[in-house]
């Protein structure tokens, strides 16, 4: 046994080996020998590269001073622990610690620490392996990795990385929050288990990667809050090679497809409009000349016009006669029958007429509280024994929730709507065998700049056949002679055409119907709407 | 005196139709099928007090045939009574009078409500 007490015999065994003294100075990881409190004895040319000490600056200070302050304070009581109960946080093994160089910085390395017990001596040799390289390829791997998803993660389409068998390897957000998904997107997961209603794309995906060209699929029908919503998919084969696969891309057009429908409806609108507008003059001729001549009929078949008692006393006719005659073969009812029939076949006429005028003729600052009253007021008054529905009967509940009640609008065509709206209500909650009381519930709400009117019934609403075609003309469920199929479609391009706001439906069988409306508050010129919008 | 109207419209039986209506009320008609007839009339002077006026003619534009009918005659009054439902007469018509309410759309489910404007602008 040797006697290492003195300084110098310790010194000694860590350089006496010139075998030794050349590994450990061609290194190229830090290594440091320390005596048992932690005293630094030995620190080779690697170790001053990498903490920027010379070894004679730190040879006899305590080795904790090249850790980072937060290992400083309990450095010495891992050693004592470490000796007096052999508990290792470091020695025996090795985990990643930060380091401090001479300036101050701090860097990270992997520390491992070796226990040497030989001959008498006693004392530990650390190795330290700097990682900063490695550190900083890390995080720029993480950088990469984060943009990557960023980037992926902004497109407004749902995008999915699959491999050529269709198992998911990436999504961006939009695909996780897919209100679709039958379960929860995760690596390796079959993308169709995932999304039932792209089953048919994996052959395509399939045939994407072996033939590198994308394929796109239009206006997939895919079910969506109840309805029928509409998605393009498009599959982009990834560089053949080690990671053959695909990016799906999905893109929901629903709303683009509404746009397009209604489009369609007003396009029809309008060409049903100039029609009227050509024709509107040559009909309008003849129904003059039948309802005048009713009104005539009516008239000179009177005994009460002086000119026809007159004239009856010179032919020796009794009027009082004739009238009882009309009477009992009931000749008026016909005459009212065709003046009836006229003014029904001019209100057709003039729902007509509406979609030729684009823009509505007087706008006004309107209350629009004021207008829904006034319309609930005029359609109590319009009780129809041959339609059977009896206003009275409904229980009307307002909720008005606007800071300011007035917006800009044609009064008489914004009436007109609500009147239609009103009805149709009025005749859905009277038909059938409805138990319950019928309940019309108007809502005025802030929009933004628009004002919300909805109004819901609780009638026997519509399937979704119905609920599709409603806005189109001539569209209705209703007996000839008692709609004319013009109500909502007149309603539809008055408030969309005339006052650029929107209308649409909330309905299903048994639901009650829903009419959402909203309406601008301020006016609108064409060319100042082109540029607000 | 009985009120003397004069109907100017080209379709014969609408004329009839009115004339017929209005005779019932007392009130003496004659008919132009043209805007040169109801020129005419109007120039021999026999005492026309108003005129019930298509807008649609086949020689002249309704508005137009107004304005020479008043220079004519400029006690004349004017109703109008026109097939296209957005009607709405011009500033050189407001000018010599003639309102929105003045104008009465085809068909006219109430002849009733004509007669009464006619005694409302002869009265005045
Ligand atoms: N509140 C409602 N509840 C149920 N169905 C409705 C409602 N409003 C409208 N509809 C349906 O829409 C159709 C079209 O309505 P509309 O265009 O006003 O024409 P009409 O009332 O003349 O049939 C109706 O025939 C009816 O089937």
């Amino acid at each position: 046994m040797k006697d290492f007490s003195s300084p110098a015999a310790r010194v000694r065994f860590w350089n006496d080996d010139p075998r030794v003294k050349a590994i450990v100075g061609s290194a190229a990881d830090g290594i440091i020998g320390i005596d048992t409190r932690g005293m630094i004895e030995m620190f080779n040319p690697a170790a001053e590269k990498l903490f920027g000490y010379n070894a004679d600056d730190v040879i006899g200070r305590n080795v904790k001073y090249l850790a980072a302050p937060e290992y400083q304070r309990d450095h010495d009581q891992y050693l004592r622990n470490y000796l007096e109960s052999a508990t290792a946080k470091v020695i025996g093994i090795g985990r990643e610690v930060k380091g401090q160089r001479k300036d101050g910085s701090l860097f990270p390395m992997y520390l491992s620490v070796g226990e040497i017990k030989i001959d008498g001596f006693h004392g530990f040799v650390g190795i330290a392996h700097d990682l900063s390289a490695l550190h900083a390829a890390r995080q720029q791997l993480a950088v990469t990795g984060e943009l990557l998803q960023n980037i992926i993660d902004s497109m407004p389409s749902i995008i999915i990385g699959v491999d050529a068998e269709g198992h998911i390897t990436h999504w961006n957000q939009l695909a996780a929050a897919e209100p679709r998904l039958a379960q929860p997107l995760e690596v390796g997961q079959r993308i169709d288990q995932c999304y039932p209603h792209l089953t048919n794309q994996l052959s395509r995906i399939e045939t994407a990667i072996l033939e590198q060209r994308t394929l796109v699929s239009q206006r997939i029908s895919v079910p969506r809050d109840g309805e029928v919503g509409y998605v393009d998919v498009m599959v982009y084969p990834l560089a053949q090679g080690a990671s053959a696969g695909a990016v799906i891309r999905i893109d929901d057009i629903t709303e683009r497809v509404r746009i397009e429908e209604m489009m369609i409806q007003t396009e029809k609108m309008m060409s049903v409009g100039g029609l009227a507008a050509g024709m509107a003059h040559e009909i309008n001729n003849p129904l003059g000349i039948i309802a005048q001549g009713c009104q005539n009929l009516t008239r000179r078949l009177s005994a009460e016009l002086p000119q026809n008692r007159q004239l009856a006393d010179e032919l020796g006719l009794d009027l009082a006669l004739v009238e009882r005659y009309m009477e009992q073969r009931g000749i008026h009812r016909f005459i009212d029958g065709i003046s009836e029939g006229v003014a029904r076949a001019s209100q057709i006429i003039a729902d007509m007429l509406t979609y030729s005028r684009r823009s509505a003729s007087s706008f006004e600052p309107t209350s629009l509280v004021g207008l829904v009253e006034t319309t609930l007021r005029l359609a109590s008054h319009d009780y129809d024994l041959k339609r059977n529905y009896d206003f009275r009967k409904i229980r009307v509940l307002r909720e008005v929730a606007l800071s300011d009640d007035e917006i800009w609008c044609d009064r008489t065509a914004i009436e007109q709507v609500l009147l239609n709206l009103i009805r149709n209500a009025a005749q859905a909650m009277s038909r059938g065998e409805q138990q319950r009381t019928p309940q019309l519930t108007i809502r005025l709400s802030d929009d933004g700049p628009y004002i919300r009117v909805e109004l819901a019934d609780n009638g026997p609403g519509m399937d979704g056949e119905t609920r599709k075609r409603i806005f189109e003309p001539f569209f209705t469920t209703k007996p000839v002679g008692e709609g004319t199929g013009l109500g909502l479609s007149v309603a539809y391009f008055i408030v969309h055409e005339q006052h650029r706001g929107s209308l649409r439906v909330e309905s299903a069988p048994g639901r009650g119907s829903c009419f959402v409306m909203r309406l601008p508050r301020a006016p609108h010129t064409s060319s100042s709407q082109e540029a607000s919008s | 005196m009985s009120p003397r109207v004069l109907i100017i419209d080209d379709e014969p039986a609408l004329c009839a139709g009115l004339s017929s209506f209005l005779e019932d009320e007392g009130i003496g008609v004659q008919i132009a099928a043209s805007g040169a007839e109801a020129l005419a009339l109007a120039e021999q002077n026999n005492g026309l007090q108003l005129c019930i006026l298509d807008m649609r003619l086949p020689d002249i534009d309704g508005n137009q045939l107004a304005l020479r009918l008043h220079q004519l005659d400029p006690s004349l009054r004017f109703l109008i009574h026109t097939g296209s439902a957005a009607y709405s007469p011009p500033d050189s018509l407001q000018r010599l009078g003639i309102s929105e309410r003045d104008v009465f759309s085809k068909p006219l489910l109430d002849m009733g409500l004509l007669v009464d404007a006619i005694k409302r602008l002869l009265h005045d």
